[in-house]
């Protein structure tokens, strides 16, 4: 049986007296790359959110790596390794890319490691180097997104939670992005990425969940559900 | 001719004051988005801490009396902070403000209590100062500029050098955020607490040096910041320097117009004028 | 026995200061911490206009009608802030109507007060004594409940709920939110200057100290600890506060003490707005509906 790397078990969360989610599950094998979809209000970015440690669980279990998180708050997951990205605002736009990228790298003890880590990012993405001293506010979407990708893999994480990374972008933006995601997983990091456009997603994933209204609905490989024809009915559009 | 020069360097002078005040009042603003509205009893202990120290029994010379002053009116504003206000983080903004007020009003009969309503001073002699380009000025006045000078650059370097202070922008921008890219929310709020303690203690200090102690000098003063940060522009840090020096130009040269007596209502003054003609500025219950 | 009256005199007088306040901060939502300037303009306009030999029910239309007109003023530039803001630039508005009576010397005789108030005549009946005092203040205090009861259940003040509820609701509705807070203010602080009026016959001698951010703080406990937005809720407040802060007055206590006990008076009730915030911001009397 493999170890999972990620669990959720039966866990029940929401907003104060607005319970969102009635008892989801879920695993993320290591290496894995495991998609959720759904369709609005089915509670996806509730559950990230709950994994991160942003909500508390009312019921339920959350396990990564062998210890349990259920009730961590985010800075314990931050030192674990678990990456959020959130939906939306993602950046800090009135911080530099540069001042973005060194909060990325805060936790990270050791300084020179965060500046090597800097480097790397500025290989990897150009772009990036080549606005390092402009607000982060004034970048364009797609630039945004990567920003706050390379944000997240300064940490070195073990793990990341992405939330409708391809929100508001553009087709090839969006190509652009999951090619880094693809990357980021074959260096051997698994991810959990919630989607709305979900055809991409699906193709890319090992496994991957449909959620409604609160609930489980379906699980199978990216391919299954992708080739389902209740889910291309339903939440692919067709 | 001169005379205008001179209320012009004396609403300067004002001004660094307010700007201090409002520089503190709108980190904790950017921070935890509430207004402080104790932050004048910040202010006014900051001052009277000063004069303990420097008084029965300590009799500390005025540099060594600046670290226990310090100490204590950032101890105060932690403390505020620690009993009051985090208990009541996930409230709205108003339940806020009322317990804000309900420690503002503890604080100022508190000072009445230990030193009673009269007018106090540090008691420094006047001495003789120097006349620049028709403007008169003293040591102590000269004090101040230099001083204000001293805050604000130790304020840049902190919020554009220091990767504390760069948290503190991050904090302002979004909260959750910073807490899932592994920054120290509470540390960075204790530090801006700190910073705007600090602001509070100096510019009060400054103030009463330039004028005397009295237990109401926080409100009045609280109102002034307030229409300083409305001015510049709530959040941001320049901004409220900017605002700051504003009112204290507005009110030194609006008394060449009008009775001195209202001197002290030119902030809340501009605060209208400004609600008039941009309102936009603060419409509506976002943001 | 003369204690006892004067007790009561005082919170009914406080009744109807925190019933107005309740207007506006309870059920419309509009933390109005300059209340305290129409109870002085209600207060000084009675106060002069008496003084100078009009006749009380005059002055006494012409106080409310002053406070009212005030309030609309004041509502016009700090109605469009957002609430905390709105509670600031109230303050401010307080205060600096302090400062007018303190120094426009020829109107008001600045911090020197006025003294020798006349006590109010309405229809040739003299409300000179204690027992006589009571009654008008009794009298009128079960008139504004009655009023601001009215004034609660009607449609008016439905919308002023949902104005405390939900301001974007009620725009998209199509209802002109900023009138209605307007109405408020201008009612809540016709109510004050009311209060103010017969404050002022009974002391006959005000000055610009009588209306500092303090008695803000004791009208704002007031509502906060009775319950804001309960129609009780202001006359329990002010029954339990009047009660304490009056009965300290009549304890007898050594004179060098009142320097001490003043603001010490004022400490408790600072840390006792504290307390509620944290532990019972509904106050004594909860509202209907909600343990919020």
């Amino acid at each position: 049986m493999t170890e999972s790397f990620l669990e959720v078990r039966d866990v029940y969360s929401g907003y104060g007296k607005i319970e969102v989610l009635h008892g989801v599950s879920l695993t993320v094998a290591p290496k894995e790359i495991v998609c959720v979809i759904g369709p609005n209000g089915s509670g996806k970015s509730t559950l990230l959110k709950t994994i991160v440690g942003l909500i508390q669980p009312t019921r339920g279990f959350i396990q990564f790596d062998g210890s349990e998180i259920s009730h961590k708050e985010p800075e314990e997951n931050v030192e674990l390794g678990i990456a959020y990205i959130p939906q939306g605002k993602n950046i800090f736009p009135s911080l530099t890319v540069m001042e973005n990228l060194e909060m990325g790298g805060i936790s990270l003890k050791d300084s020179r490691k965060a500046r090597n880590a800097i480097q790397e990012i500025w290989e990897r993405y150009p772009i990036l180097q080549k606005r390092r001293k402009i607000k982060a506010g004034s970048l364009s979407g797609g630039e945004k997104q990567v920003l706050a990708m390379a944000r997240a893999s300064i940490l070195q994480p073990r793990l990341i939670l992405l939330d409708e990374p391809s929100i508001g972008l553009a087709p090839k933006v969006i190509d652009e992005m999951y090619h880094h995601i693809n990357r980021m997983n074959r260096e051997g990091i698994p991810l959990l990425i919630v989607e709305q456009n979900a055809r991409k997603a699906l193709r890319l994933a090992h496994r991957a969940y449909v959620l409604d209204l609160g609930r489980n609905r379906l699980e199978d490989t990216g391919e299954g559900l992708l080739n389902n024809e209740e889910v291309q009915h339903l939440y692919l559009g067709r | 001719m001169s005379y205008i020069l001179q209320s012009i360097f004396n609403g300067l002078l004002a001004g660094c004051i307010y700007a201090l005040f409002a520089m503190g009042l709108t980190m904790v603003y950017r921070v935890l988005n509430f207004v402080n509205f104790a932050h004048g009893e910040l202010i006014m202990w900051g001052a009277y801490l000063l004069y303990l120290f420097m008084g029965d029994p300590f009799h500390f010379p005025l540099y060594v009396a600046l670290i226990p002053a310090l100490g204590f009116t950032i101890l105060l504003g932690l403390g505020m902070d620690w009993i009051v206000f985090k208990p009541l983080r996930r409230t709205n903004r108003l339940t806020l403000l009322i317990a804000a007020l309900g420690i503002s009003f503890f604080l100022r009969n508190g000072a009445q209590l230990f030193w009673g309503a009269e007018l106090r001073t540090y008691g420094f002699e006047i001495k003789r100062g120097w006349r620049l380009f028709h403007i008169s000025m003293t040591a102590n006045q000269m004090a101040i500029i230099l001083a204000t000078l001293g805050c604000i650059i130790i304020v840049y370097l902190l919020l554009y050098r220091s990767i504390i202070g760069k948290a503190m922008r991050a904090v302002s921008d979004n909260l959750e955020l910073a807490r899932v890219t592994g920054i120290n929310a509470k540390k960075t709020i204790r530090f801006t607490w700190i910073i705007s303690s600090a602001l509070a203690c100096v510019g009060g200090i400054l103030l009463a040096l330039d004028t005397n102690l009295q237990p109401g000098m926080g409100m009045i003063n609280l109102v002034k910041a307030f229409a300083a940060i409305l001015l510049g522009g709530v959040g941001n840090v320049w901004g409220a320097l900017w605002g700051g020096i504003f009112i204290g130009l507005a009110e030194n040269l609006s008394v060449l117009f009008i009775s001195t007596g209202y001197k002290d209502s030119i902030a809340f003054g501009m605060m209208v004028l400004l609600l008039l003609l941009r309102p936009r500025v603060l419409y509506g219950s976002q943001e | 026995m003369d204690l006892f009256l004067h007790l009561w005199i005082m919170i009914f007088i406080y009744s109807i200061f925190a019933m107005s306040l309740n207007l506006e901060m309870g059920y419309t939502g509009l933390f109005n911490f300059g209340h305290i300037a129409f109870f002085g303009i209600g207060a000084y306009t009675s106060a002069l206009l008496t003084l100078h030999q009009i006749p009380f029910a005059l002055a006494f239309v012409v106080a409310l009608v002053a406070s009212g007109f005030f309030g609309f003023l004041l509502s016009i530039p700090s109605l469009r802030l957002r609430g905390d803001y709105f509670g600031i630039a109230t303050l401010g508005f307080g205060e600096i109507l302090r400062m007018v009576f303190q120094n426009e010397v020829w109107l008001t005789k600045g911090p020197m007060g006025l003294p020798g108030i006349p006590k109010p005549i309405l229809f040739s009946y003299r409300f000179a004594t204690l027992p006589q005092y009571l009654l008008l203040t009794m009298g009128l205090t079960i008139v504004t409940f009655l009023i601001l009861r009215i004034i609660i259940r009607s449609p008016l003040g439905r919308t002023l709920r949902g104005i405390r509820e939900d301001e974007i609701v009620l725009m998209a509705l199509g209802k002109n939110a900023f009138h209605f807070k307007i109405k408020s203010v201008v009612i809540g602080s016709v109510f004050a200057g009311l209060a103010g009026v017969l404050w002022t016959h009974y002391t006959t001698f005000i000055s610009p100290g009588d209306f500092t951010l303090s008695e803000t703080i004791l009208v704002l406990l007031i509502v906060v600890l009775g319950g804001k937005g309960t129609e009780w809720g202001p006359l329990m407040g002010a029954f339990v506060l009047i009660f304490f802060q009056e009965s300290l007055r009549f304890l007898k206590l050594p004179t060098e003490w009142g320097r001490y006990l003043a603001p010490l008076q004022q400490m408790i009730f600072g840390g006792l707005l504290i307390f509620l915030m944290i532990y019972r911001p509904e106050g004594l009397i909860r509202e209907k509906g909600e343990g919020r």
